[in-house]
């Protein structure tokens, strides 16, 4: 009987690990996993992560990390490519991305911005949409603040200043409606998806018979302007477009 | 009639025979049958200068010259009879490459617009064994026999022999070409060499003469020579070939007996007492070669592709030099294998040490058995900086094909120790030049290895109720507290009118209540009364709440509102009149009626007085 307990005891071990145990503890053992070099052990723990429907951008920047040393690029740029999303200015993940696509075969040169496009571009993307959110509840309470100095204050000079830091307030409140609404289409609007595959045929219709337009490989970023059954329209950052299997791409 | 017709007929026939005279002829000629690898000849010949010719296609057969032209004529005078002969000839030179029956198809000629063609012409090829009866090409000047009889493949053949017939990939094997022999060899030469596909080849025959050795093959004895000995490297796994070597020779075989004239007999064949020349072409045998490849397993990563057997020795010298004082670092890997193949070993040199090419040494020979030797790779490094520098040991590793496993040789790690600082001080030489951080390796950074905050996934904060809720919320908020403000200054305001307006009322109404006081005589009551009646009259006229009513603030307003200062010194006279009789009861009725109607009257004064000031 006593060894029936040892035997049931045992068995219990070798379940899976992570069955129970708490996200942040799978994720400490996932970087203990990584940082010993066990590499597939690491990506199956930050995922089974991410099934519980979870996420951080720190999880997907390591998870992306976690693929790039399995040389699986397509995975490794898709989950620096949701980091980003959720942490736009994320200094790490935007020079992993950066080292990642650079082992890719695809060099897809994108169509020139015009400068004050990329400026506005840069700054929109200082926040993530939430970032910009919470800044825009900040300002709105700073605005009313000001305002209620201005109708509440009793000497003229008060009342000047008052009214001054309202206007600036409220201008830096509408540049930051400005900001999230660019970032929003930016990231969740428009669903941009990466490459999977090695290597991935773009038929100028959805169907297998059409012909070839180009070819994409793994780890290229393409933006979804439609899709159909099985297919998803994509347009490259050199404004190619050109009809792709759904299962060759991942939605970011 | 019909005689008639005859007649011109024949007439017309002779009209015609100078015409058929200078008939054009075009004739090819060649010989019937030929030996494989023989060279003769076939000659197209006209009797009248072509305009043009067109040669046949010869299919099997290798040109090796022609059609090179030639022309004669002729001219005989016999009994008055002038007769001029020409012959245009076009002669090409061809050697018959395969066994067979071979149909050269007709050359074309142009005469006077006309194309003549010649007739095909058949030729058998015969193998080796049979050689064929027409006379090659004389050599030497002497007379060549017909290459015949006498001379079998068992009296002269060539042979490839390999020394190793199962390789690994890149291990050196060696090909000898080796002449057996029973008649003598006059002469010889190497017509084709193979390409040795696959094969990185190294020719090692010993210069001068060949060696002749005797062996003894079933029985016979031959004269051995080693024609040719080429080492090869094989370059890729599979079975390989090794294209057969052709040759010529020049056997010398006894002239055959002619059953002939006498002056035949006399002058037959040669000052050499009966000898002939006879010309054989020999092939060497085929080779196949099943090369191995290297095995993939416990492959080393410093692998690149040598085989053999070699040992590697290292030196760093000096250990301790001053900045910007070179230092040699020696690398010689010796040992027997495809060493001119080795490419230059990759060393981590640390950053901040300037490296420069190597300089190569070779000392390799190559012989029958492989190449061997050694190769000293000589780096200068000079350091730009102090310090100690660490250089990681140097791998270097080769496929041992003997005992089929890979070996890696290793050299100790250096330390080199570098004393000073960079500056220098007085020439500008080795000044440290400012560079950015050097970039080692691209890799990606680091994971995030802090704890961090999970949301769940897909959750945005934007356009969320909770967002809407706090953006819409404090604006609401906000307009409430505004207008609640607003209506609370306003009712403020309509309540000290209110009591503004009041206060004489409410002040006639204490004084009423004191007057009924000062008839029952209560005096404490009394003074209570007028108390409060003048300083609430005074709390709700200025709008000062009671309790912070005190005479310096009341003598403060009244100077503010421009009260005459003797109706305040009366006022405030009452008060304390008041105040003192309130604390000291017992004070008689007269003085009670004086205080009473002047309080009355002060209340009045004011009143009216306040009310002008405000109009």
């Amino acid at each position: 009987m006593k060894n029936l307990a040892l035997w049931l005891s045992g068995l219990l071990f070798l379940l899976p690990p992570a069955v129970k145990a708490a996200p942040s503890d799978i994720i400490r053992q996932a970087n203990e996993a990584y940082v010993n070099g066990q590499y597939s052990y690491a990506i199956e723990l930050y995922e089974s992560v991410i099934k519980q429907g979870l996420e951080a951008p720190e999880l997907y920047y390591n998870l992306g990390n976690a693929y790039f040393k399995e040389n699986t690029y397509g995975a490794a740029i898709l989950n620096f490519e949701r980091a980003l999303k959720l942490k736009p200015s994320d200094e790490n993940t935007l020079f992993n991305l950066e080292v990642a696509r650079a082992r890719t075969v695809d060099r897809i040169n994108p169509v020139p911005l015009i400068f004050y496009e990329r400026w506005w571009k840069n700054f929109y993307s200082k926040f993530s949409v939430d970032g910009w959110s919470w800044l825009i509840i900040v300002l709105l309470v700073a605005v009313l603040t000001a305002l209620g100095g201005f109708f509440f204050s009793r000497t003229r000079g008060m009342k000047k200043t008052a009214f001054g830091i309202t206007l600036v307030f409220a201008l830096a409140l509408l540049v930051c409606f400005a900001a999230v609404r660019a970032q929003y289409s930016n990231t969740h609007k428009g669903k941009d998806a990466i490459v999977m595959v090695p290597r991935a045929t773009a038929k100028s219709s959805p169907g297998e018979a059409s012909p070839d337009l180009f070819v994409i490989h793994e780890g290229s970023k393409a933006r979804i302007t439609g899709e159909l059954g099985e297919w998803y329209e994509v347009r490259l950052a050199n404004g190619n477009v050109g009809w792709v299997k759904k299962s060759a791409l991942e939605v970011i | 009639m019909k005689i008639k017709a005859l007649c011109i007929w024949l007439f017309s026939l002779f009209l015609w025979l100078p015409v058929l005279a200078s008939e054009v002829s075009f004739t090819a000629s060649a010989p019937s049958q030929v030996a494989v690898g023989e060279r003769f000849r076939v000659v197209y010949s006209a009797n009248k200068r072509p305009a043009s010719f067109n040669g046949p296609a010869f299919g099997e057969f290798r040109v090796l010259s022609g059609p090179s032209q030639s022309s004669s004529s002729s001219t005989q005078i016999i009994g008055g009879q002038v007769t001029h002969s020409e012959n245009y000839s076009f002669t090409y030179i061809l050697e018959a490459t395969r066994e067979g029956s071979f149909t050269i198809p007709n050359a074309t000629i142009t005469v006077d617009g006309k194309n003549f063609s010649s007739d095909d012409l058949t030729i058998r090829v015969l193998g080796q064994e049979s050689q064929g009866t027409q006379p090659s090409t004389p050599a030497q000047g002497q007379q060549q026999a017909p290459a015949s009889q006498g001379v079998s493949d068992r009296d002269i053949y060539l042979r490839a022999v390999v020394s190793n017939s199962s390789p690994f990939q890149g291990q050196a094997i060696t090909v000898t070409y080796k002449l057996y022999t029973r008649v003598v060899v006059s002469q010889y030469s190497i017509e084709k060499l193979p390409a040795y596909q696959g094969f990185w080849a190294e020719d090692v025959t010993p210069s001068g003469q060949p060696q002749v050795t005797e062996e003894v093959i079933d029985g016979q004895r031959y004269n051995v020579a080693t024609i040719r000995q080429v080492v090869l490297f094989p370059q890729r796994a599979g079975e390989l070939s090794i294209e057969p070597l052709d040759m010529q020779t020049l056997v010398r075989v006894s002239a055959p007996r002619r059953s002939g004239s006498l002056l035949d007999e006399f002058f037959g064949g040669s000052p050499f007492g009966g000898f002939q020349n006879v010309e054989r072409t020999l092939r060497s045998n085929q080779v196949r070669v099943n090369v191995r490849a290297l095995p993939a397993q416990n492959r080393p990563s410093s692998f690149k592709g040598m085989v053999g057997n070699f040992e590697m020795s290292t030196g760093l010298s000096p250990l301790e030099v001053n900045v910007n004082e070179p230092v040699t670092l020696t690398l010689i890997i010796n040992g027997t294998g495809n060493l001119r193949m080795l490419e230059k070993p990759e060393i981590q040199f640390p950053a901040n040490l300037e490296t420069f090419d190597p300089n190569i040494s070779d000392n390799i020979r190559t012989s029958a058995s492989g190449v061997s030797g050694s190769r000293q790779y000589e780096y200068l490094l000079i350091p730009r900086t102090g310090g100690t520098f660490e250089i990681p040991p140097i791998q270097f590793s080769f496929f041992d094909p003997a005992a089929g496993r890979y070996v890696t040789r290793s050299s100790p790690a250096y330390s080199l120790t570098v004393t000073g600082t960079a500056m220098a001080t007085g020439d500008g030489m080795g000044v440290v030049r400012q560079e950015d951080v050097q970039y080692l390796a691209s890799d990606i950074r680091f994971i995030n290895n802090s704890t961090f905050g999970l949301q769940p996934a897909g959750s945005l904060f934007y356009r969320s109720k909770l967002f809407w809720f706090l953006l819409v919320g404090p604006i609401l908020l906000f307009a409430f507290l505004l207008v609640y403000w607003r209506r609370h200054i306003r009712l403020q305001s309509n309540t000290a009118l209110l009591r503004n307006r009041k206060a004489q009322k409410v002040a006639q109404k204490r004084l009423k209540k004191a007057g009924a006081f000062l008839n029952s005589g209560n005096s404490g009551e009394f003074y209570d009364e007028i108390f409060r009646a003048l300083w609430g009259y005074l709390s709700d006229k200025l709008s000062i709440p009671v309790s912070r009513l005190n005479k310096e603030e009341v003598s403060e307003v009244f100077q503010q509102k421009g009260v005459q200062e003797e109706l305040a010194a009366k006022f405030l006279e009452t008060l304390n009149e008041c105040e003192f009789a309130r604390f000291a009861p017992g004070s008689p009725q007269t003085r009670m009626d004086e205080t009473y109607q002047r309080a009355l009257d002060t209340i009045v004064t004011l009143e009216k007085d306040l009310k002008n000031k405000k109009s």
